[in-house]
């Protein structure tokens, strides 16, 4: 329970900043559960999708903050990405974009994008974008895996095969063992399994 | 006599990276380069001491060991001078609960002193481990801001240098 003193205006932004904070964290600490796998982040940056516009003030601020993940050691000549791994935290709703979301709660997603064929770290930089950390909230339930979601096929990327995803309410997470157990050891139970079968 | 030597960083990276020098130009690198030529009588401690190891610790504000930037260093370090380095890397955000407990123990008060001080910088800056969610429980109602009453609005009266005296020509 937080104890805030003044106004409700200050307690709002303040509450708004302490989640973001945590949110902060929570993805800091994904990096390093995913650096244990052999995962690196693609880059530095988490929320996307403001508006700088005065006619849009829903995306004045951050609804949603992803990090995106390549295998560590790929950034070579050789094509061999053929996944792109994400986690996000979707604090709140996407209204008025060509991909809205609906959140009450807020959510953490995570997944991976398929490729049809392996590329370079190069390639693998242009065909992924922050919006796919919502495709979620456009998939069709999954035939194999329980509770996750798929997308396939894109119009935008030729090379994209689709995407498999999942979700865990964001409240759930209460420590960073939770955070290994709920979201990143299913990341890559699946992409174990995947090997197995392969 | 345990020789260590200390980079800490903030939010910058590395200030300098491998070049076509021959000697370490990767920051680190050079940091290793110049950890393995001093001596107690260069750093004026006296000759009667001897140097039992040497070590370099990067302090940083990751939570996961920053893999790329210590790679790279050692790398250098090794084509340039034809051995191994040791760099040990820690993260501010390991202190707070470390300190917390020094604090516990601490009964010198000016030692206590500067415990608690850097506690309360870490603390301030953020710099901690991810603990867990917690909800939001507040509510935060606003009210309906659409107001119906009109409001009376006015507009400036246009200053008579801009009011034109059209003449409308119409051709067929």
């Amino acid at each position: 329970m937080t104890e805030t003193i003044g106004s409700p205006t200050r307690a709002l932004f303040e509450s708004l900043a302490k989640l973001y904070k945590q949110g902060q964290l929570l993805l800091m600490d994904a990096d390093r559960l995913m650096g244990e796998h052999g995962w690196e982040p693609t880059n530095t940056t988490a929320p996307s999708g403001f508006s700088y516009s005065l006619n849009t003030p829903e995306r004045w601020y951050a609804r949603w903050a992803v990090r995106f993940y390549v295998p560590i050691a790929s950034g070579g000549d050789a094509p061999s990405i053929d996944q792109v791994l994400f986690v996000s935290i979707h604090f709140a709703s996407d209204l008025n974009t060509s991909l809205p979301t609906d959140i009450d709660e807020p959510l953490i997603s995570a997944g991976c994008i398929k490729y049809k064929k392996p590329m370079t770290a190069k390639v693998a930089n242009k065909n992924y974008d922050y919006y796919m950390c919502k495709y979620w909230f456009f998939g069709k339930p999954h035939e194999a895996l329980e509770g996750w979601r798929r997308t396939t096929n894109s119009k935008y990327s030729e090379n994209l095969k689709g995407s498999e995803t999942f979700t865990v309410p964001l409240y759930q997470i209460t420590s960073s063992e939770k955070l290994k157990e709920l979201v990143i050891n299913p990341l890559f139970a699946v992409r174990e399994e995947e090997e197995g079968v392969a | 006599m345990h020789l260590i030597m200390a980079e800490a960083k903030y939010y910058s990276g590395l200030s300098s990276e491998e070049d076509e020098r021959t000697e370490p130009n990767d920051q680190l690198a050079r940091e290793l380069d110049n950890l393995d030529t001093v001596s107690c009588a260069t750093l004026g401690w006296g000759t009667h001491l001897e140097i039992a190891s040497r070590a370099l610790l990067f302090v940083t504000q990751d939570m996961g060991i920053p893999r790329n930037p210590l790679v790279k260093s050692l790398a250098e370090y090794r084509r340039k001078r034809n051995k191994d380095g040791n760099i040990f890397w820690a993260s501010w955000r390991f202190l707070p609960p470390i300190l917390e407990q020094s604090l516990e123990q601490e009964s010198i008060p000016e030692n206590r002193a500067v415990i608690a001080d850097m506690l309360e910088l870490l603390l301030r800056k953020g710099l901690i481990m991810f603990g867990g969610v917690e909800p939001i429980t507040e509510y935060f109602a606003l009210p309906e801001f659409y107001h119906i009453t009109p409001t009376k609005y006015s507009w400036p009266v246009i200053p008579e240098s801009l009011d034109i005296d059209y003449a409308f020509e119409v051709t067929r």
